[in-house]
C-alpha cells in the first residue's frame, strides 16, 4: 500500500462523521469494489454489508450509470439477445395470445387486417429496425421504402395527440402513447423526394431510432433528429441525414390527420383494457 | 409543455375515431380472453422498441456491462415466457417495467445477502426506489436523477462524486484535484454516496 492509502484524519476537516461505523476496511473494499464496476465486470459479492453501505454500493451503480454513453447497450450482445430470443420464439411456435385487443367478431376489422394480412409488411418495419443492429448498407430507395411501411402489425387506433393550431410549422411535437413515443411534423415546405412525391403537410413518424431503438430528440436549430445513443441523426422527414450511418433506415411512418382542429395519428394499439395516457411534449 | 389525458377524453365518450369508424378502435367493453395472436416479428418491435431502456434501467441498478447484460437477457427472456400469461390491464411496457424489477430485487436478494423473501418485504426495508422511478421505462433517465442528488449535496461531496463518476477520473486525478490523500477520497466518495441515497 502506498503512501497515499494512509488515512490521514486531518485532511478530513469538516468532512461530517457518518453515524454508522466505519472501518478502513469498508472503504478499501468499497474501491475495489469501484475498480471492478470501472472494469464494466461483475464486482465481487461483499463481506458482509450494513443497510446503509448497501444503499452506498447502490448508489455507486446508479452513479455509473450516469456517465456519458456508459449505459448504453452494446451492439453485440443486442444482436445476439435478439438471436437467442428468436429461437426461443421458434420453439414457441412463433405465435402467442395476444397482448392485444382480440378483433371483433363477424367482421373483419381494419385491426385484424393489420393483425394478420399486413404482418409481413410490419415484419418488414420491424426487420428493418432490428436490421440495423447487424450493420447494412442500404440504398436511398430502400431507405425511402420503408416510410410506407405500417410501424407495427399489430392493429391501430386513431389517437388524438395535440391541438394543430398548437405545431408552428416547421415545428416537431413529440407524443407519447403506451405503445410508441413519436413525432408529428407540421411541415413548412414541399420538398420533392426522389420519385418526385412532394411531402405531406402533416408528418408523423416514430421516434425510435431505427438503429438500437433509442428515442431520437428534435433540435430546432438544424431541424434534424438526433440520437442521443450512437450520433445518427434523422432529417425533419425521417431520412437518415448525410453523414449518418449508412446502415439507417428511415423512420417509419404513420398515419396522420387533422380533424376538428386536432392532430390524430393512427398508433400501435394499446392492450386490452389498458389506459392510454395521450401526454404531448412540447417539442 | 401542453398535456393532454386522451383517458379522460376517451371515458367521457369524446374523441373517438374521427372518420366515425368507431368498430375499429377501441371500445369500453372488456375484450375476450382468448384474444388475437401476434407473431415473432411483432416481438421483435417490442424488443426493438424497449432494449435501450430495459438495459438503460438495469445498468443504474448494477453499474457495469457484465451484469447489465445478464439482466437484461433474463427481462427479455421472461417476457417471451410470459407473453400468453394474463397481464389484465398492464401496459407491455409497465408489464416489462414490472419484469426488469423483479429481475433486479432477485439480484439484489442475491448479491446483498438481503434476508428477504419477497419483493413487497424488501420494500418495506426500504429497498423501494424513489416515487419518481416509478414512471414508464422509456422516460428514465438516471442522469437526470443524479443531477438533482448532485444539486443536493455538500459541495465537497458532490465534486469527489463528480470527479470519480461523470468525469471518470482515478483516485489519484481526483485527489490531486481535490488536495486531499488517496485515501481520503476514498472515505469521501463512500459517504458521500451514503449521503446520496439519504438526501434522495
Amino acid at each position: 500500500m502506498g503512501t497515499g492509502d494512509n488515512w490521514d484524519e486531518t485532511d478530513m476537516s469538516g468532512i461530517g462523521k457518518d453515524n454508522e461505523a466505519e472501518r478502513l476496511e469498508d472503504y478499501l473494499e468499497f474501491e475495489r469494489h469501484l475498480e471492478r464496476l470501472q472494469q464494466e465486470k461483475r464486482p465481487r459479492r461483499p463481506r458482509r454489508m450494513t443497510s446503509g453501505q448497501a444503499k452506498a454500493y447502490q448508489m455507486a451503480a446508479l452513479f455509473r450509470s450516469a456517465a456519458p454513453g456508459a449505459a448504453e447497450p452494446d451492439l453485440a450482445f443486442a444482436a445476439r439477445l435478439e438471436a437467442q430470443l428468436e429461437g426461443k420464439l421458434k420453439s414457441r411456435g412463433r405465435r402467442f395470445r395476444s397482448l392485444l385487443p382480440a378483433p371483433r367478431s363477424g367482421s373483419m376489422s381494419r385491426r385484424s387486417l393489420l393483425a394478420g394480412g399486413l404482418s409481413a409488411a410490419a415484419g418488414i418495419a420491424a426487420g428493418a429496425v432490428l436490421g440495423g443492429v447487424i450493420e447494412q448498407n442500404l440504398s436511398a430507395s430502400q431507405q425511402a421504402a420503408t416510410w410506407n411501411t405500417p410501424l407495427v402489425g399489430l392493429g391501430k387506433d386513431w389517437l388524438a395527440v395535440g391541438n394543430a393550431i398548437d405545431i408552428v410549422p416547421g415545428q416537431m411535437l413529440q407524443f407519447r402513447t403506451d405503445t410508441v413515443v413519436g413525432y408529428v411534423f407540421h411541415n413548412d415546405e414541399a420538398p420533392a423526394t426522389e420519385d418526385g412525391q412532394p411531402e405531406p403537410e402533416w408528418i408523423a413518424m416514430s421516434a425510435a431510432c431505427t438503429h438500437m431503438g433509442c428515442i431520437v430528440a428534435w433540435n430546432s436549430q438544424d431541424r434534424n433528429l438526433h440520437c442521443p445513443c450512437h450520433a445518427g441523426t434523422f432529417t425533419r422527414y425521417g431520412t437518415p441525414a448525410s453523414g449518418s450511418q449508412n446502415y439507417l433506415r428511415s423512420l417509419p411512418r404513420m398515419q396522420v390527420r387533422v380533424q376538428d382542429g386536432k392532430v390524430w395519428v393512427q398508433a400501435p394499439a394499446t392492450l386490452s383494457g389498458a389506459s392510454f395516457s395521450g401526454d404531448v411534449d412540447g417539442g | 409543455m401542453r398535456r393532454r389525458n386522451v383517458e379522460q377524453a376517451e371515458r367521457a365518450g369524446a374523441e373517438r375515431e374521427p372518420d366515425g369508424d368507431a368498430g375499429a378502435g377501441r371500445g369500453t367493453e372488456k375484450p375476450p380472453a382468448a384474444a388475437a395472436e401476434i407473431d415473432a416479428q411483432s416481438f421483435r418491435t417490442l424488443y426493438q422498441e424497449n432494449l435501450g431502456v430495459v438495459y438503460r434501467f438495469v445498468y443504474s441498478k448494477v453499474g457495469n456491462r457484465e451484469e447489465a447484460e445478464d439482466l437484461t437477457s433474463q427481462v427479455f427472456v421472461k417476457a417471451v415466457r410470459g407473453l400468453d400469461r394474463e397481464r389484465g390491464s398492464q401496459s407491455i411496457q409497465s408489464w416489462l417495467y414490472q419484469v426488469a424489477r423483479t429481475t433486479i430485487a432477485d439480484y439484489w436478494r442475491s448479491f446483498y445477502k438481503v434476508r428477504a423473501t419477497s419483493l413487497e418485504s424488501m420494500l418495506e426495508q426500504g429497498w423501494e426506489e424513489p416515487a419518481e422511478e416509478r414512471v414508464i421505462l422509456v422516460s428514465y433517465k438516471p442522469e437526470e436523477r443524479v443531477r438533482r442528488i448532485l444539486d443536493l449535496l455538500p459541495p465537497h461531496y458532490r465534486e469527489v462524486l463528480t470527479c470519480r463518476f461523470l468525469l471518470n477520473l482515478s483516485i489519484k486525478e481526483t485527489a490531486e484535484r481535490m488536495r486531499l490523500s488517496e485515501a481520503n477520497v476514498k472515505v469521501l466518495q463512500f459517504r458521500a454516496l451514503k449521503k446520496a441515497a439519504e438526501v434522495e
